[in-house]
């Protein structure tokens, strides 16, 4: 667990960061009715080797099974909380249903939102139970948590901070 | 608002989870119910919360929910209080519709809830 979040936190962080950068530009290629994007080098079949190169990186980050988006801006959190947020963490990845889970932390305020594909009402209580324990047992009060559990199709989702991290279920 | 004014808007919507229309083992109405047990467990905690001697009036669900760790045996209380506001905003705005036996485990959070503070 610790191995797996500790490279999650490094080279994947600044990876997709850098990946973040450039994501404008290969989205604006992907619109069919725009001119080819205007720099990289030309490589005569109307591609562009400095595109290609960074769409192909692109891609493969994307086939990375655990990635985060927005580690540059680090948590703060000590050893020990940040072992904790690991624990809630792979805790709620290993639930079945889980399909992500995304963090947002400003300052002492935390919000978790689990993509679940199941919204039944025992799944939502397995979910709560298991979050509601570890925080109530092992942080302190001075945090303030948010936790939701939301379907793939939520519209909030399309609201998460730029900086969140994401993790995906294996 | 002040501890006797969020009693009176529980009670009332405790009536209204009480009609016989709102029967967790026949309502057609599990979303609606849903929704109501989260509001009527939310005064609970608010009226807590404004009985104290510096009263907190939270600005959202999110403060709502967390203080309620700091209740009189916060630990089931915040469990039981998660679980309904998450069921509450997934029966507004998820494509779910919840049957009986998932408002029957709702009723139990609610009950646990009213257990604890009506008491406390």
């Amino acid at each position: 667990m610790e191995s797996t979040l500790a490279l999650s936190q490094s080279y994947k962080g600044l990876i997709a960061d850098s990946i973040l950068n450039i994501l404008p530009y290969t989205l604006a290629k992907d619109q069919s009715n725009l001119l080819e994007t205007p720099w990289g080098r030309h490589m005569g079949d109307g591609s562009y080797y400095t595109y290609n190169l960074l769409e192909s990186v692109r891609q493969s980050i994307v086939d990375i099974p655990w990635w985060t988006i927005g580690e540059s801006n680090n948590m703060s959190q000590d050893t020990c909380e940040t072992e904790l947020l690991d624990r809630l963490i792979n805790g709620l990845l290993a639930f079945a249903t889980t399909e992500k889970v995304i963090i947002s932390q400003r300052e002492e305020s935390i919000a978790f939102w689990v993509v679940s594909s199941a919204l039944d009402i025992m799944t939502q209580k397995k979910y709560c139970y298991f979050f509601a324990d570890i925080v109530d047992k092992e942080f302190d009060t001075e945090y303030i948590f948010d936790f939701r559990i939301v379907s793939p199709s939520n519209r909030d989702l399309k609201r998460i901070p730029t900086d969140a991290q994401v993790y995906v279920r294996r | 608002m002040k501890p006797e004014e969020h009693q009176r808007r529980f009670e009332n919507t405790d009536t209204l989870i009480n009609e016989p229309i709102m029967a967790v083992d026949i309502t057609r109405y599990c979303d609606w119910l849903a929704i109501m047990f989260y509001y009527g467990a939310a005064h609970l905690v608010d009226k807590h919360y404004a009985m104290r001697k510096r009263p907190f009036h939270p600005d959202n669900h999110s403060q709502r929910v967390d203080e309620s760790r700091r209740l009189k045996r916060g630990n089931v209380v915040y469990k039981e209080f998660l679980l309904l506001y998450n069921a509450g905003l997934n029966a507004r705005y998820e494509p779910i519709f919840y049957d009986q036996e998932d408002v029957k485990e709702l009723k139990e959070s609610y009950d646990a809830i009213k257990s604890i503070l009506l008491t406390a």
